[in-house]
């Protein structure tokens, strides 16, 4: 069963006040209870910044007893990596190359999102228009975007623009899959009231399928964020386009491991950023549709 | 009924009259250099996929996408069912392993070539990071949100620990399992290509790059058509399988929807 | 008295010399830590269960019927008092008791077939082999009447025959002592007598000890041989009531009966005094600690 514990009504039997503990979704909030015990413990029940300060302790002595064993060439050291940083981020090549992932994200974000929203709801809403397409888009669907990097290269050039377009193509994906969704999986019992209350066109697209849809329009657009910063940064890399993902490669292959990870961490945090911020707009929009999270599970 | 019949046919036959289209345009001079004649592809298509270059291309790109994804699924499942079933580890690892899930596995993928040099190991390696973290985090997320109605039941009947983990456990936490599952799938492929397209001897991407460095485009569109056969292919494939171990999963939500 | 019914009450209870009880909850006390404090659910409750007994266990929701029982079938452990089975005092689910659930449609597991649903618990027998697994539940499965379900899957089924599935998983574990939670809470009225009757006759014949939790009072009175009423904040025993009814019980007959009518009032009227008295929820708790006998302010 794929429920969520906040989804179901415990049974009678099950009730449990102090260990029916509802799981956040990122799957790691359970505070068991623990009676009493040992310092180990005492450990665990310390305050969450403590938890996470440990935590970041041990990566950074995992991380470094890695590093000493594994090749230098490829893998810097903590400390390697700490004095890097400063020199990195100072420099402006640092904020540039940020600006030119980020541009090419947000303007293929925002076009897949204006072109692939209206279509997938046209398709959700009209059975014609839905199977018409459905072979077509399951066949296009599965072509990984990447893929088409070295014919985007041919036609523009490694150029931001290239950039744009294969951000619209992977992200168009998703956002017609989940608007269509959207549009489709509006409640049948919700359909009938409104249409026994003989809610005009308009009011119907109003209250019933525009809250329904935004809600797996704002999960789409999750999705949609997160594989379009995976391609620009995987352009960046496969092409050589100016970005985060090429000083990445210059970094490795020029010998300086440190520089290479400092953009290799800056991407993972803007993958972090990103995902945290769309995953809290897509909770305001999902805050009515408690059923909508058990279908999509993650 | 006769709806019914005929919105299948309209399914098959769009898609069909498309590619009808393309042809069509292919032999007349509405071609551009960028979107060669579909009958040219097609030529270069058979050429070099039935089968001149299947030994040489496709075996290695399917032996990376088909080890990394085994060790990514066998390694996913293991650590996190293991995970969920000791929530105080899990607590204090997860702001972690979210780090990891967030981060984009295409970046590391220059850092793997380094580290481990151009090879079979190093792909396998880099598709075993990209797809195991959907397949971790569910597994995980799945055992630990486990129905206390479960959790209860198998208490109470006393149920051993190997049954409790085989029979219970990993079934219910199953549907989820199979959810990453997927997308470590899509994953896989995707790693592939990329890690090929950077640097790599031999594969499919590799064989793409080279005919875009030697403008080569009916080679270039007859590897992205290849690409996304293989893609359908094996997402055909892992429905059959999904539908195969979820039958139940299917069946309680299918009344439960009535 | 003497009835159409037959003149044997509680014959399987009488003649016999006293014995230790089969179930003693010795001066449980269950209270949880929340935010505000530790709030006390359940305060000094004392029953002893006599072999072969039929008891119900009835209050209004959210007196803590649910959290005695899961005390009693050992999942969890109270914070003060014991539960003994046997005269020994348990520390987890003991092995003679079977529990079944109010949710059947989440104890049952979806992903094994019925069989296999009611012969999982008996692998922990290494004393059967597999043959012998499938011939008990076999045997459950026939006892409760559905023999036929064998292969199918609990979704597959109706709510009565999955709750019956339940039961006879229960059964198949061969207990000495079967608990259960509001098990017809969750099915219509005309399934439910008969699975009431059902689990009568079962328990008679397999000689069971029995609790059953619910919050029907006719069924209460009905199915068993003592209620026991609980109530009061926190809750506690709030009332033991002898049901002195014959031995046969049928779901038309017995109900006409003058003393179940009355019974079913006493029950009722005890049910609802306590819940009156209790006003609003406060911090010093209201309610009597009693260990058996009448709530003094309901009045009585």
């Amino acid at each position: 069963m794929d429920d969520r514990p906040e989804t179901r009504a415990a049974s009678a039997l099950t009730v449990d006040p102090v260990r029916n503990n509802v799981a956040e979704p990122s799957g790691g909030g359970n505070a068991p209870a623990v009676a009493g015990g040992s310092a180990g413990w005492r450990l665990w029940e310390a305050s969450r910044a403590t938890r996470r300060g440990t935590l970041l302790l041990a990566s950074l002595l995992a991380w470094q007893a890695a590093a000493a064993t594994i090749d230098n060439a490829a893998f810097p050291t903590v400390p390697q990596f700490a004095a890097a940083v400063g020199d990195v981020v100072s420099a402006p090549v640092y904020w540039v190359s940020l600006g030119q992932t980020l541009v090419a994200w947000a303007i293929g974000l925002c076009a897949a999102a204006l072109v692939g929203v209206p279509t997938g709801l046209l398709i959700g809403l009209n059975t014609v228009v839905d199977h018409a397409t459905r072979v077509t888009v399951a066949a296009l669907q599965a072509i990984p975007s990447i893929v088409l990097v070295p014919l985007l290269v041919l036609i523009y050039g490694t150029t931001m623009e290239m950039k744009v377009i294969l951000v619209f193509i992977a992200a168009f994906w998703p956002l017609l899959m989940q608007a269509s969704y959207g549009a489709r999986e509006v409640d049948h019992v919700a359909k009938e009231t409104a249409r026994s209350y003989r809610f005009s066109r308009v009011d119907l697209a109003r209250y019933l399928y525009l809250p329904s849809a935004s809600a797996f329009v704002a999960t789409g657009l999750r999705i949609a964020a997160t594989i379009a910063l995976l391609v620009t940064i995987g352009a960046e890399i496969v092409t050589s386009a100016p970005g985060i993902g090429l000083q990445i490669q210059l970094g490795e292959s020029n010998g300086q491991p440190a520089r290479a990870f400092v953009y290799f961490v800056t991407a993972s945090l803007l993958g972090l950023l990103i995902a945290t911020v769309f995953r809290r707009i897509e909770r305001l929009a999902l805050f009515w549709h408690p059923a909508h999270r058990t279908r999509q599970g993650r | 009924m006769m709806r019914g019949i005929s919105l299948h046919a309209l399914e098959v036959s769009v898609p069909v009259g498309l590619v009808a289209l393309w042809w069509y345009l292919g032999d007349t001079a509405l071609t551009s250099f960028y979107f060669p004649a579909l009958r040219d592809i097609w030529a270069t298509f058979r050429a070099t996929w039935l089968f001149a270059r299947v030994g040489s291309d496709v075996v290695p790109t399917m032996t990376g996408i088909v080890l990394g994804y085994a060790t990514s699924v066998v390694l996913g499942v293991t650590l996190g069912v293991t995970l969920g079933g000791f929530p105080r580890v899990n607590e204090f690892i997860s702001p972690l392993l979210e780090f990891f899930r967030a981060l984009p596995a295409i970046a590391a993928v220059p850092i793997f070539i380094v580290l481990i040099g151009v090879s079979l190991k190093m792909e396998v390696a880099v598709v075993t990071f990209a797809a195991l973290w959907p397949i971790l985090l569910n597994a995980r997320d799945a055992v630990a949100g486990v129905d206390p109605v479960v959790r209860d039941t198998s208490r109470s009947y006393r149920i051993r620990p190997v049954d409790r983990l085989l029979r219970v456990t990993l079934p219910s936490a199953s549907p989820q399992i199979v959810a990453g599952m997927r997308v470590a799938l899509t994953q896989s492929i995707v790693i592939i290509i990329v890690s090929e397209l950077i640097v790599s001897a031999r594969g499919i991407g590799h064989y793409i790059q080279t005919a875009q460095w030697d403008f080569d485009i009916t080679a270039m569109w007859s590897g992205l058509i290849l690409i996304g056969l293989i893609g359908f292919a094996l997402s055909k494939l892992f429905q059959a399988f999904e539908y195969k171990v979820l039958t139940w999963h299917r069946g309680l939500h299918g009344k439960a929807q009535r | 008295m003497n009835n159409a019914l037959g003149s044997e009450k509680r014959a399987h209870l009488s003649d016999r010399p006293v014995s230790p009880p089969k179930i003693f909850v010795d001066g449980l006390a269950m209270s949880y830590a929340t935010s505000n404090g530790s709030r006390t659910v359940l305060e000094n409750v004392k029953i002893d269960i006599q072999v072969h007994e039929f008891v119900s266990i009835v209050g209004y929701s959210g007196a803590g019927k649910t959290t005695l029982l899961r005390c009693i079938s050992g999942l969890e452990r109270p914070t003060a008092g014991s539960v003994q089975f046997d005269g020994k005092a348990i520390s987890g689910p003991p092995e003679k008791l079977a529990l079944i659930f109010q949710d059947y449609g989440r104890s049952l597991f979806p992903w094994l077939r019925v069989l296999d649903n009611v012969m999982l618990p008996l692998r922990a027998n290494k004393k059967m082999t597999a043959k012998q697994r499938a011939a008990t539940a076999m045997a459950a499965l026939d006892a409760v009447g559905l023999s036929e379900a064998v292969r199918q899957y609990p979704w597959q089924l109706s709510g009565g025959m999955q709750q019956r599935v339940a039961i006879a998983r229960g059964l198949a574990c061969e207990p000495e002592v079967l608990l259960m939670d509001e098990p017809f809470a969750s099915v219509d009225a005309q399934t439910r007598s008969d699975l009431e009757d059902l689990v009568l006759g079962i328990c008679r014949r397999y000689r069971m000890t029995t609790i059953l939790v619910t919050h029907d009072v006719d069924e209460s009175v009905y199915m068993s041989d003592r209620v026991v009423v609980l109530g009061g904040r926190p809750t506690s025993i709030a009332e033991f009531i002898e049901v002195d009814l014959p031995a046969g019980r049928d779901q038309v007959a017995t109900k006409s009966l003058p003393e179940f009518i009355a019974l079913r009032t006493r029950v009722l009227q005890a049910v609802r005094s306590v819940r009156h008295a209790n006003g609003r929820p406060d911090r010093d708790g209201g309610g009597p600690t009693t260990v058996a006998g009448r709530n003094p302010d309901a009045g009585d």
